[in-house]
C-alpha cells in the first residue's frame, strides 16, 4: 500500500515537471534597446573625428528639455551656434590642456589629463537658465560628468568665445574640485563672508571682501571656481591690478587664494596653471584662426 | 481500483492546469509595442508630411492660439511655416531644424535644436520678450493619439499641458496660402466688441483688448484673447447665508456679473475656434445653463456694418454681433 502512494506521488511530480516544461518563454536574440532614430550629418562626424574619438567626450546639441533642470525653462540650440561652440571650446580649452600637458617624455600621453578629468558630455543650450528672481545662469555642471553651456544661440565668437571658454573654465574647476577637493585651508581664509543666494543683491565691493566677484560669495564651491577659472583666463599683470584694487586686506586674501588654487592643481593634478594661462591666452587671441565654415578638419 | 482513478483523475488534473499557458493581454513584448506605436506616428509624420498644428501656449492660455504649418521629411528635418512669422524679431529666421520621435512621457514628438518659429514661445529671455518662460510655450509633445487614417494627431504640451491638434494639410492647398487665409479670417472681424446674443436676446458682451496687428505680438495675442461679460439671475442670501424669499415664498434674485477670459484661434473661411467649449451659467435664457459653444463663423450680415460672428456647434443660436 504504501509502495502504491509513493507510485502515485512519483507519477504526480513527473505530469507536473512534464506540463512546466510546455512553457515557451525563450529569451528573445535581439535587443530591446533599439538604435536611436537620428539623422548622423557633416557636423556629427566632425564631432566623433574631433571629440569622440580621441578625447571620449560627446558634445550633445540635440536638447532634450530632461536633460536640463526642470525648475527652468529651456529652448534648444541652433546648430550653426553650436558648430562654432564646438569649434571654440575645442581649440581655447582641450587643445590648450593637451599643450599643457605635452612634455619631451614620448611615451607620456599629452591628452591624458582631458581623457581623464574632462567632463564626458558637454550638452549645449540655446537659452540662459533665468530663475523667477532674474538671476541668470550661463552654465552648470552635472555630477562632474557634463558642463551644459547655456546661451548658445546667443554667441558670437568675437564677443563671447572668451566668456564661453571662461565659463568652462569654471565649470571645469567644479569637476576637479569634485574629484580632488580644494584645500581645507582655502576655506578659512573668508569663511563667514559666504551669503547664498543674497549674493545678487550685495552692494560692497567684492574684491574688497576677497573675492573675484559677488558670484563667489554665493558658496565656497563658487568661489573656487570662480578663482579657478581666473587663474587661467587673467595674466600676472590683470592680477597684480586685481591684488591692487582689492585694497591690502582684500588683496591678500586674494593672493592666498590664488596660490592655494596654483597648488592644489599642480599637486592633486600635475598641472602647471601658469603655463596653461599662458597657454590658453594665447589660443584666445588666436581664435581667427579658426576655419569656422569648414567641418573637414 | 478506485484508488487508481482517483489518482489518474489527479495526474490529468495537474496536467492540463499546467499546460494552460497563462493568458497575455499583449501579443508582443512591451519594447516592441513601444517601438512599433514610435514607428506609427514616424510613418504618419511623414506620409502625411505636411500638417497643420493648432498650437497653444502657456498653461493659462493667455496668449491665443496660433497656426503652425509643419513639413516632416525621413531625415528628421521639419520645415515651419508660421502664423506669426511678421512678428518674429530674427531678420533671417531658422525655419528648418530637427525634428524626432522617441519614447519619454509616451511616444513623444520633440522639436530638438532651434527653429525660430517654433521655439518662440519657448525661448525664456531672448528677443521675443519673452520673460522667465519664455511665452509658455512648448516643443516637446506627448502623442496621445492618432486616428486611423493618419487624419489627426492629438498631442499634450509637457509644460504647458495643453492640448495640440495636428491635421494634414489638404493637397490643394501650399503652406503659404493656408496662413494668408488664416490672416483674412483675422482680418475680416474688424471689431473689438460685440453684443453677446443667445437665441436673439443680447445677453452681454464679448470684447478684446486689440484688433489682429501681425507684425506687433503683444497686439496680435491680444486679438485672440476674447472676454465674456453677462449678468445671471442669482438668489439672495440673508447675512446667515439662508436664501431669501419675498412674502410669497417666492425667491428674491440679484444679478451677478460673470466675466470669463477665453482663448481663440483662427482658421481659414471666417472660422474663430475656442481652446475648449464654453459652459454658458446660468439661465439668462431658458435652459442656456451648462449650453456649450466652441465654434463660430464670421457671416455676412444685411450690412457689413451688421456682419456677425455665428455659433455653429450649439444647440442655442448663439451669435456675437
Amino acid at each position: 500500500m504504501k509502495l502504491k502512494y509513493i507510485r502515485a506521488l512519483f507519477i504526480i511530480a513527473m505530469a507536473a515537471f512534464a506540463a512546466t516544461s510546455c512553457y515557451d518563454d525563450s529569451i528573445r536574440p535581439e535587443s530591446i534597446f533599439k538604435d536611436e532614430d537620428v539623422r548622423y550629418t557633416e557636423f556629427d562626424a566632425w564631432l566623433q573625428r574631433n571629440y569622440t574619438d580621441p578625447y571620449n567626450v560627446r558634445f550633445e546639441y540635440r536638447m532634450p528639455d530632461r536633460e536640463t533642470s526642470f525648475g527652468y525653462w529651456v529652448s534648444p540650440p541652433d546648430i550653426d551656434k553650436a558648430i562654432m561652440i564646438a569649434k571654440t571650446l575645442k581649440y581655447t580649452t582641450i587643445e590648450a590642456m593637451v599643450e599643457m600637458m605635452t612634455t619631451d617624455d614620448e611615451d607620456k600621453d599629452p591628452a591624458l589629463f582631458v581623457k581623464q578629468y574632462f567632463p564626458k558630455v558637454i550638452y549645449l543650450v540655446g537659452c540662459f537658465e533665468i530663475s523667477s528672481s532674474g538671476t541668470v545662469a550661463l552654465a552648470s555642471a552635472e555630477n562632474g560628468l557634463q558642463i551644459n553651456i547655456l546661451g548658445a544661440n546667443f554667441f558670437e565668437y568675437q564677443k563671447d568665445a572668451e566668456r564661453i571658454a571662461g565659463t568652462m573654465l569654471h565649470e571645469f574647476t567644479h569637476i576637479l574640485d569634485g574629484i580632488h577637493t580644494h584645500p581645507e585651508e582655502y576655506n578659512q581664509i573668508t569663511p563667514s563672508d559666504y551669503v547664498g543666494d543674497r549674493y545678487t543683491s550685495l552692494t560692497e565691493d567684492p574684491l574688497k571682501k576677497g573675492f573675484i566677484s559677488n558670484y563667489g560669495r554665493s558658496s565656497i564651491a563658487e568661489d573656487v571656481a570662480e578663482v579657478g577659472g581666473r587663474v587661467i583666463s587673467s595674466t600676472p599683470e590683470e592680477w597684480e591690478q586685481i591684488y591692487a584694487a582689492a585694497g591690502p586686506d582684500g588683496g591678500a586674501k586674494l593672493r592666498k587664494k590664488h596660490d592655494l588654487i596654483v597648488s592644489w592643481l599642480r599637486d592633486s593634478y600635475g598641472v602647471d596653471a601658469n603655463r596653461w594661462s599662458k597657454i590658453y591666452l594665447d589660443k584666445v587671441k588666436t581664435l581667427d584662426t579658426i576655419n569656422w565654415d569648414s567641418l573637414d578638419d | 481500483m478506485k484508488n487508481h482513478l482517483y489518482i489518474i483523475c489527479g495526474i490529468l488534473a495537474l496536467a492540463f492546469m499546467s499546460c494552460d499557458r497563462s493568458e497575455r493581454i499583449f501579443d508582443e513584448p512591451v519594447a516592441d509595442r513601444i517601438e512599433n506605436n514610435l514607428q506609427l506616428y514616424r510613418e504618419a509624420l511623414v506620409a502625411r508630411q505636411t500638417w497643420i498644428m493648432e498650437y497653444f501656449p502657456d498653461s493659462q492660455l493667455r496668449y491665443g492660439g496660433w497656426i503652425y504649418i509643419l513639413q516632416f521629411t525621413p531625415d528628421h528635418i521639419v520645415k515651419v511655416w508660421f502664423e506669426g512669422k511678421d512678428f518674429i524679431p530674427q531678420e533671417n529666421p531658422v525655419t528648418e531644424s530637427e525634428y524626432k520621435v522617441e519614447f519619454g512621457t509616451g511616444p513623444m514628438l520633440m522639436f530638438n535644436t532651434n527653429n525660430d518659429y517654433i521655439h518662440f514661445f519657448s525661448f525664456p529671455g531672448g528677443p521675443n520678450g519673452g520673460g522667465y518662460q519664455g511665452w509658455g510655450g512648448d516643443y516637446e509633445f506627448t502623442l496621445m493619439s492618432i486616428s486611423d487614417n493618419f487624419d489627426e494627431i492629438i498631442m499634450k504640451g509637457i509644460r504647458s499641458q495643453n492640448r495640440i491638434r495636428m491635421t494634414p494639410l489638404p493637397g490643394d492647398i501650399t503652406p503659404e496660402q493656408y496662413i494668408q487665409k488664416v490672416h483674412e479670417s483675422e482680418l475680416s472681424v474688424t471689431k473689438k466688441s460685440f453684443d453677446l446674443c443667445v437665441n436673439g436676446k443680447v445677453i452681454g458682451k464679448a470684447t478684446r483688448e486689440e484688433l489682429p496687428r501681425f507684425d506687433t505680438y503683444t497686439m496680435y495675442y491680444k486679438s485672440k484673447i476674447w472676454t465674456l461679460t453677462y449678468q445671471v439671475p442669482v438668489q439672495m442670501s440673508d447675512s446667515n447665508g439662508n436664501p431669501m424669499v419675498d412674502e410669497d415664498n417666492n425667491p428674491i434674485f440679484e444679478n451677478e456679473t460673470v466675466t470669463d477670459q477665453v482663448c481663440a484661434i483662427s482658421l481659414p473661411d471666417g472660422i474663430m475656434k475656442l481652446y475648449r467649449p464654453y459652459t454658458f451659467k446660468g439661465n439668462i435664457v431658458e435652459g442656456l445653463d451648462g449650453q456649450t459653444v466652441q465654434t463660430f463663423k464670421w457671416e455676412h450680415g444685411v450690412f457689413s456694418s451688421r456682419d456677425y460672428l455665428s455659433g455653429t456647434d450649439s444647440f442655442y443660436q448663439i451669435t456675437l454681433q
